[in-house]
């Protein structure tokens, strides 16, 4: 039978389930055995790994350059903040503020992947970011302005776990995080996940099938947004707290790099690469006030250097060509950075021998 | 005025196939397309007609390929009209013409190259299931079983198992015909589907079009004058977004006015 297309074919699926057993199993037991404050830690690791999550759903499978991401996400922590201050403190129903308001700003970028692409596409979510970071300090009697808005309810907001003392907290977030992997690799490896895959890959092509394009881009955009806005739910719950700035540029592009870090083609490459990036940051800024350049130039070389499916496509090569298949990608990846002639993109409108520029239409 | 010489072709397949052509499954009356003042396709009235192969021949930029972007709805016409089994398409998507019946490859290949050949197909197979049906973690077994049947009368059943991105370009061109087949279309839209293929490649592809030809309309571009003459029911010739002339392959090649056009240089029919 067939399964999902592409390279994920190649990984033996008990393998797979080998690994992510032992992953899983790591996550449960090493935080109480080690104590400290790793649970905190941890639990924060895994909400922006949400983040990098679903930039690279749309980024990875769709190619579709969103940098507005973090908009969802913060419109869920804040729905979230204004629903405690309104009265609603039901621990349940706050992620269905949270998600439903997510969602509703995934219907505006879904609108935007239907009508625009490429750099129109990225500098509509861009705009409509910076649009958003406004938002508070228009609302400021509903959202606090620059003061920021405080979750009213305490620990009951979040079934009783505290998100700064023990591991309840932490096993909360875990559990929300392998739910929502879970869904997206239901969605991603089945056939709706192919067709997604097609999409991204040639959308020319695709519709030329018979798959409505639009359609498929609106529903990833959900999805995306529905992983965003879990995340963003259980921000507002461990921070207790939600201010402008998650609205902002700042947490799109820190998504977006957490999703090339780990690599934009896998659900576990964002995870890994929200807790490698910001674990690093952190041990740097330990070690040295000038923490931010290093960070950049690490970042600079990591992005330069990296196959675009970032550490898990390393370890892919690792796994099929042992360490010398790393060296090959790295070298085949800067011969390719020279030798390119046009990304994926332009590819099926020459294909179609369109003139893109006056006549390509929605498909 | 040198259009529509004759309606010959449709009527006994000049490729060996007999019987009368019925109604035409594709048509296009009136078609132009504009690009600012440039107008790539002028008022272009075509049939296309069941279980014929209809070939449009003329010079590189002739306005071939754009007449099969307005039918395949990859472009939307200035003026005129698209018609399908009798009833206009209007302005509707590529995607719905494809689930429709309307089977389209394209000039430079465009295959999902980190895909098998089999699931470049079943891809293609599938795509007329509605999105919440493809909610399944594998295809359905007669997908594949369709999917398998149509690489073998392509002649890939052997590389059913490779990646579409490492065949050699003439294998990648018949996928894109198995793709196009795919989606089981009345009328197949082919855009130089002998390109960078080998003489024998191109033998195979006549046989594959005539055999092709006995269940669905097909309509190519193709600059292979030799494959044209093989296979084609009716020839179109196009220049500078017009109709020149249509009929028969040997009334087309021989006619005064495609001499003309075509020895002004234009070799590449």
């Amino acid at each position: 039978m067939i399964k999902a297309g592409g390279r994920l074919r190649s990984t033996p699926i008990w393998l797979q389930g080998g690994l992510l057993a032992l992953l899983v199993l790591a996550l449960v037991a090493v935080p109480p055995l080690k104590g400290g404050y790793l649970s905190q830690k941890l639990a924060l690791y895994l909400i922006f790994g949400l983040l990098g999550l679903s930039v690279a759903l749309i980024t990875g499978y769709a190619r579709l350059f969103n940098i507005g991401v973090g908009a969802t996400f913060g419109v869920s922590a804040y729905a979230v903040a204004i629903a405690t201050q309104h009265g609603v403190t039901n621990p349940v129903l706050l992620p269905l503020f949270g998600i439903a308001a997510g969602l509703a700003v995934s219907v505006l970028f879904g609108i935007f992947a239907i009508v625009a692409s490429g750099i129109q596409y990225m500098m509509l979510t861009f705009l409509t970011t910076l649009a958003f970071f406004e938002v508070p300090n228009f609302l400021t009697r509903l959202t606090g302005g620059d003061n920021g808005l405080v979750l009213k309810g305490g620990l009951h907001l979040s079934f009783g776990q505290n998100p700064i003392q023990g591991n309840g907290f932490y096993y909360l977030v875990l559990g929300v995080t392998l739910f929502v992997c879970a869904v997206c690799w239901y969605a991603l490896s089945s056939q709706f996940g192919r067709a997604i895959r097609a999409i991204g890959q040639n959308p020319l092509r695709a519709a030329a099938m018979g798959y409505e394009v639009s359609q498929y881009r609106m529903a990833l955009t959900l999805l995306s947004g529905f992983v965003a806005a879990a995340g963003g739910w259980l921000l507002a719950l461990d921070n207790q707290f939600v201010s402008q700035d998650l609205v902002g540029l700042n947490y799109s592009l820190n998504g977006l790099l957490y999703a090339l870090v780990g690599g934009v083609d896998s659900i576990l490459g964002p995870l890994i690469g929200a807790a490698g990036f910001r674990n690093i940051s952190e041990t740097i800024s330990r070690h040295s006030t000038d923490s931010q350049l290093f960070i950049g130039v690490a970042l600079i070389a990591i992005v330069f250097l990296m196959p675009d499916d970032g550490v898990v496509g390393l370890y892919r090569r690792a796994r099929t060509r042992g360490l010398r298949g790393i060296g090959g990608g790295l070298r085949s990846y800067v011969l390719g950075l020279f030798t390119r002639t046009g990304g994926d993109e332009t590819e099926p409108e020459a294909a179609a021998g369109l003139r893109a520029s006056e006549d390509a239409r929605d498909l | 005025m040198l259009a529509s010489v004759t309606q010959q072709g449709h009527e006994a397949g000049a490729a060996g196939r007999s019987g009368p052509a019925g109604e035409a499954v594709l048509s296009a009356r009136g078609v132009s397309k504009l690009y600012g003042r440039f107008k790539a396709v002028d008022s272009v009235d075509l049939d296309v007609f069941d279980r014929r192969i209809h070939a449009l021949v003329g010079p590189n930029g002739a306005g071939k390929t754009t007449v099969l972007n307005l039918l395949g709805g990859q472009i939307l016409p200035t003026e005129g009209e698209v018609l399908f089994e009798g009833r206009p398409l209007g302005a509707s998507k590529p995607a719905h013409r494809a689930r429709a019946g309307i089977g389209r490859s394209f000039q430079l290949t465009s295959v999902l190259a980190t895909f098998t050949c089999l699931e470049n197909v079943v891809m293609a197979v599938q795509a007329r299931r509605g999105m919440l049906r493809l909610l399944r973690p594998s295809s359905r077994a007669d997908d594949i079983a369709l999917a398998h049947e149509i690489l073998g009368r392509v002649g890939l059943d052997g590389r059913a198992e490779a990646l579409a991105g490492q065949l050699a370009h003439g294998q990648q061109r018949q996928l894109e015909v198995a793709i196009a087949l795919g989606a089981r279309p009345r009328v197949l839209l082919l855009d130089e589907p002998s390109s960078g293929m080998s003489p024998h490649e191109r033998q195979n592809l006549a046989e594959l079009l005539r055999q092709v030809a006995t269940t669905t309309a097909v309509l190519m571009v193709e600059h292979d004058v030799h494959l044209v003459r093989t296979v084609a029911d009716t020839v179109t010739a196009f220049s500078e977004g017009r109709k020149l002339i249509e009929g028969t392959p040997e009334q087309v090649f021989e006619a005064p006015e495609v001499q003309r056009v075509f020895l002004r240089g234009l070799h590449d029919v």
